[in-house]
């Protein structure tokens, strides 16, 4: 890679993880296309891991007090998460994932849609109780499919109209495990050499610059300008979705 | 903990002091020092059963591990915790402890043992002029500015023929037989553990200390308050660089070698963070917690797992387990609960 192609890539980076940093979304679906312009997917997937892990265990730090409240839904989340990404690894092998793509990137324009519909409107504690180990499963098999889980944790957290520190956490805490399953299951295929790790590690450099610039902006924004950066980062994430899906 | 309130009389004036009995502090609050008392012999004795342990050189190896971990993650704790200056740089205090002591050793031949304490002191004077340069920043500043400190030391002594470059210097080992190799490591690493601790321990009950979390809670409240902020931040850093760099200095020795990649990684630092964080950053025996606790699980998780990538995914999930569990680390979310056992109540 060129100088210019790496500081291009790294800025990529930057863009991506103060998304992340703002809302608890976005870095990797910014960060991943740009570097895989150059390197190619698989390299690209298991270079942005590294920065990936290391922000969302960062976001789950700084938001940690939110935690004891949102614990309820993220704990049959994340173990029903387990099970799904065994079976999203089952269909990565088996069904063409443009099929899947499509298919979440229109609920997610349709969740987008509903929620300007009604924006005051969101799930009752009942309900969401009873959708958090579907919401995770579904996470699950998106992220071993196609190794992303943004779609659903994000659009069924958000439901929830949480205050920010607690949707950062719930989000972030998903991510990092499920990234870790990532970064063990490529470590264990050969998916990790010297470069690649270094190059990891130089990718952390952006994040854990424009992360704490991003946390601090994040907390500046009002309740209602926070709701709009995360769909606008989910909006984003549908409209790839469905391009990937129909190109 | 006996909260010092200001007493108001009912007219407004200062109540007339009364000339009690000084008592005695109730029941677990004693106990506290015995059980502590009772885990330090028992650290001390360790050694002493050599025919009882099967793994005696793993287990006194882990031991001496666990011991620099809790001292260097104290040491953080006392500018990271007390303070809130969160610095990803301390593993460079490490090396200077490490690089001092081991020089030494390589060129003049003098033991680590003797020396250790002149890295200290050499991470200290390190310390307090980085902490004079990069104390000018807070927040997100602050953090970069330590790791441009950790980039900027690794340059250094990789490209530094004196120190060895970037293949390091070879220690000449300890010449003892190999089966009591080990313990003058882990009695010296106890020591640091010890006077790492009994340093936050102290830091935490004085007037430092009270200044220290008062510049944590609001820099710009202390510093109207009459708190020296920017003597007292730069003491801190300073003083947080002392038994980091003592326990570099043995644990270069211990290993027999000294290298940059050894010590000048963010990964170290990281550690310390984290092990502060999830025991309790701010707190006494938060950090001493949090080291005993990773170490555990990392150990656990390869006896149980073996060296394989799966362990990647037990630490992840104990890790995010302590944070959905123990939002503000063990000790803090214990003492919130009003949970805490009287023998780790040391604020």
């Amino acid at each position: 890679m060129e100088v210019g192609e790496i500081l291009l890539v790294l800025a990529a980076v930057a863009v991506g993880f103060f998304a992340k940093g703002v809302t608890g979304l976005g870095g990797p679906p910014l960060a991943i296309p740009v570097l895989a312009s150059f390197m190619g997917v698989e390299y690209a997937v298991a270079v942005i891991a590294i920065p990936a892990a290391l922000a969302n265990f960062w976001l789950m730090i700084e938001n940690r007090s939110a935690a004891s409240d949102i614990r309820w839904f993220l704990v049959p989340m994340m173990a029903t998460g387990v099970v799904g990404t065994l079976l999203g690894v089952w269909l990565l092998l088996n069904i063409d994932d443009r099929i899947m793509s499509v298919l979440l990137g229109v609920f997610m324009l349709l969740y987008i849609i509903w929620y300007f519909l009604n924006p005051e409107r969101k799930i009752d504690n009942r309900t969401a109780r009873r959708l958090a180990a579907p919401a995770g499963f579904g996470a699950g098999v998106l992220a071993g499919a196609t190794g992303i889980s943004a779609p659903v944790v994000g659009t069924y957290v958000h439901s929830l109209r949480l205050a920010r520190s607690g949707f950062v956490f719930a989000v972030a805490a998903p991510f990092f495990f499920l990234g870790l399953m990532q970064i063990a299951s490529l470590a264990a295929l050969g998916g990790y050499d010297q470069a690649r790790v270094t190059a990891g590690i130089i990718a952390c450099i952006p994040v854990v610059v424009v992360t704490p610039i991003a946390m601090r902006v994040g907390r500046r924004l009002s309740v209602q300008a926070f709701q709009y950066a995360v769909l606008v980062v989910l909006g984003i994430a549908a409209v790839r979705l469905l391009w990937s899906g129909l190109a | 903990m006996i909260e010092d309130r200001a007493a108001v009389g009912p007219d407004g004036s200062a109540p007339e002091p009364e000339h009690k009995e000084v008592q005695r502090p109730p029941g677990p609050a004693r106990y506290r020092w015995y059980v502590l008392a009772a885990v330090v012999v028992a650290l001390l004795a360790l050694p002493l059963f050599r025919p009882m342990i099967s793994s005696y050189n793993y287990v006194l190896t882990i031991g001496a591990l666990v011991l620099m971990w809790v001292a260097m993650s104290s040491s953080w704790n006392i500018l990271g915790g007390f303070a809130g200056y969160i610095s990803l740089g301390h593993s460079v205090f490490m090396g200077v402890g490490g690089y001092v002591a081991g020089v030494l050793l390589y060129y003049h031949g003098v033991s680590p043992f003797l020396t250790a304490p002149l890295g200290g002191l050499v991470a200290v004077a390190i310390g307090f002029l980085a902490g004079f340069i990069t104390l000018r920043t807070r927040g997100p500043a602050f953090i970069i500015s330590t790791i441009a400190l950790l980039f900027m030391f690794l340059l250094m002594t990789d490209n530094f023929e004196y120190l060895g470059g970037a293949a390091g210097l070879p220690l000449p080992p300890l010449e003892l037989s190999q089966e009591w190799l080990r313990v003058p490591f882990y009695y010296a690493m106890l020591l640091i553990a010890m006077g790492a601790v009994w340093t936050a321990y102290r830091v935490a009950h004085s007037k430092f200390g009270m200044g220290l979390r008062a510049i944590a809670e609001d820099e710009v409240k202390a510093e109207v308050a009459g708190v020296p902020t920017r003597l007292y931040k730069i003491s801190a850093f300073a003083m947080s660089a002392f038994w980091v760099g003592v326990a570099g200095a043995i644990y270069g020795y211990s290993i027999a070698f000294i290298r940059p990649t050894v010590f000048f990684t963010i990964a170290i630092s990281a550690q310390m963070v984290l092990m502060a964080i999830i025991g309790g950053k701010g707190t006494v025996a938060g950090p001493v917690v949090g080291a005993v606790l990773i170490y555990a699980i990392n150990e656990l998780s390869l006896v149980f797992f073996g060296a394989t990538e799966f362990n990647i995914v037990i630490q992840g999930t104990m890790l995010v387990a302590v944070l959905l569990f123990f939002p503000l680390g063990v000790v803090g979310t214990l003492r919130k609960m009003n949970r805490l056992p009287a023998f780790l109540n040391w604020d």
